[in-house]
């Protein structure tokens, strides 16, 4: 059933036990870093003359090695994925070993003719988002670029494809939280996911000054609470900060366990990045290389893992121990985003080897 | 709108509005944290949409969340907000009273 999230609710009391699942099992795929906007805060500095592309058989393989391994989760981002001609196949070779399907697009091409393949083999869509038409033209670097949302939106509500906003708070956008939230309702949209700026990428240029600060953080983690109390039922609001508290409550949901885990590798290591150039990383895009799992297009994902599981992965668990040790020693950070915290330290870590 | 309501808009108004002093956020954070308890949060890195909460449409544990307006109501170190529940059962007949300074 292409498009249906039927396929995925046959049982709501083992999605929602799945939901508090420490690890999130993810595998995501940068395919291309080519895109058809150049956006200020763009992490992976994609654009329109970006030319390099992941292999389709490279990309192909490592999608069903990490179904075997454990990962249940296909996230295609990019660059713009919709730009990628080998994404209904990586899509059909994801379905076909049982892995549910997202695609992250910043929307422009959903209604093309070429999109329905791909929306054909996705279980849901996240479009981008950064706010009212001004500000998401401006941070997109094209007028009109909001302009093509709404249609986008209808014809995902029209296939019945679930579908979600991914936006990016900023030191300024923030106040316009709320009306993220009525747009995402209005729309029919089933997640409003909100994630701080991280001053990587293009952003490190283009937006210095937009990195919300600790005070607008938090006054955006406590809008985010009761926006959540105000339309619970209707929408799924993600913040992707944690609170310290939790952090220091569960150290292991940040790899800073005192015990290491038993498993198949994606209890060991939830999220999953393979970058356009083959690289597979832990955690996010950007994470330092001498941590990498590998570079698959040298070797397979099940045979990188097996040799990073016996090697760096311990490595890359006293890194989140010295994180997770940071994280303690400052409590006037209540909020933690700490995805950019640990590729931040794995990036210092490698100019220290240096 | 929804009479009800109103009192939840007011705060969601005021919090949207200018930056609040620091400290104050930073208090009312605690407070939130707390009444949170065990809730898992599950945050994503960047670019990654929550496959859950996408496709599957569910929340996370909403009934835990008017808790936090009767941790505020109860707060001695809040003056700036003021919480009345009047009976709280489930967000969407949610009853408050909020004085903001």
């Amino acid at each position: 059933m292409p498009g249906s999230a039927a396929r995925l609710m046959p049982d709501p009391g083992a999605a929602m036990a799945e939901s508090f699942d420490r690890r999130q099992r993810i595998l995501q795929i940068h395919p291309s870093l080519r895109c058809n906007l150049s956006c200020g805060h763009c992490y992976s500095e994609s654009g329109p003359s970006a030319a390099l592309e992941l292999d389709r058989e490279v990309a192909a393989a490592a999608i069903a090695d990490a179904a075997r391994l454990g990962y249940r989760t296909l996230a295609v981002s990019g660059g713009e994925p919709l730009l990628y001609r080998e994404l209904p196949y990586l899509l059909a070779v994801a379905r076909d070993a049982g892995m549910t399907t997202t695609m992250t697009t910043n929307g422009l091409l959903l209604r093309q003719p070429r999109a329905e393949a791909v929306l054909d083999r996705l279980d849901g869509v996240a479009i981008s988002l950064d706010g009212p038409p001004e500000i998401h033209d401006r941070i997109r670097g094209r007028e009109g670029a909001f302009a093509s949302i709404e249609p986008a939106t209808e014809m995902l509500k029209d296939r019945g494809l679930p579908f979600g906003f991914i936006s990016t708070l900023t030191a300024t956008n923030w106040h316009h939280l709320r009306w993220l939230v009525e747009f995402a309702v209005e729309r029919g949209a089933s997640l409003l996911q909100i994630h701080p700026l991280e001053l990587i990428g293009r952003a490190r240029i283009d937006m210095t000054d937009e990195e919300p600060p600790q005070a607008a953080l938090g006054q955006a983690f406590l809008l985010v609470t009761l926006l959540r109390v105000k339309y619970a039922g209707q929408l799924t609001i993600g913040f992707d900060a944690l609170l310290r508290d939790q952090i220091l409550a569960d150290p292991e949901a940040v790899y800073a366990g005192a015990e290491v885990p038993e498993g198949n590798a994606a209890d060991l290591l939830g999220l999953l990045v393979v970058e356009a150039d083959g690289a597979a990383v832990p955690i996010s895009y950007g994470f330092s290389r001498r941590l990498a799992v590998g570079d698959l297009s040298r070797e397979s994902l099940a045979d990188s893992f097996g040799r990073w599981r016996n090697g760096a992965y311990l490595e890359y668990r006293a890194l989140c121990r010295r994180v997770f040790a940071e994280i303690e020693s400052r409590p006037e950070d209540q909020l933690v985003n700490w995805h950019e915290r640990i590729v931040a330290a794995s990036r210092r870590s490698e100019l220290a080897v240096v | 709108m929804d009479l009800q309501s109103r009192p939840l808009d007011d705060v969601i108004d005021r919090l949207s509005g200018p930056t609040l002093d620091r400290e104050k956020v930073s208090e009312l954070v605690g407070i939130v944290s707390k009444s949170l308890g065990d809730t898992r949060l599950r945050p994503f890195p960047k670019g990654i949409p929550w496959p859950d909460g996408i496709i599957i449409h569910t929340v996370i544990e909403p009934e835990k969340l008017p808790n936090i307006f009767e941790l505020l109501r109860t707060s001695g170190h809040i003056d700036s907000v003021r919480v009345f529940p009047r009976g709280i059962i489930n967000p969407e007949i949610f009853v408050a009273e909020i004085e903001m300074s």
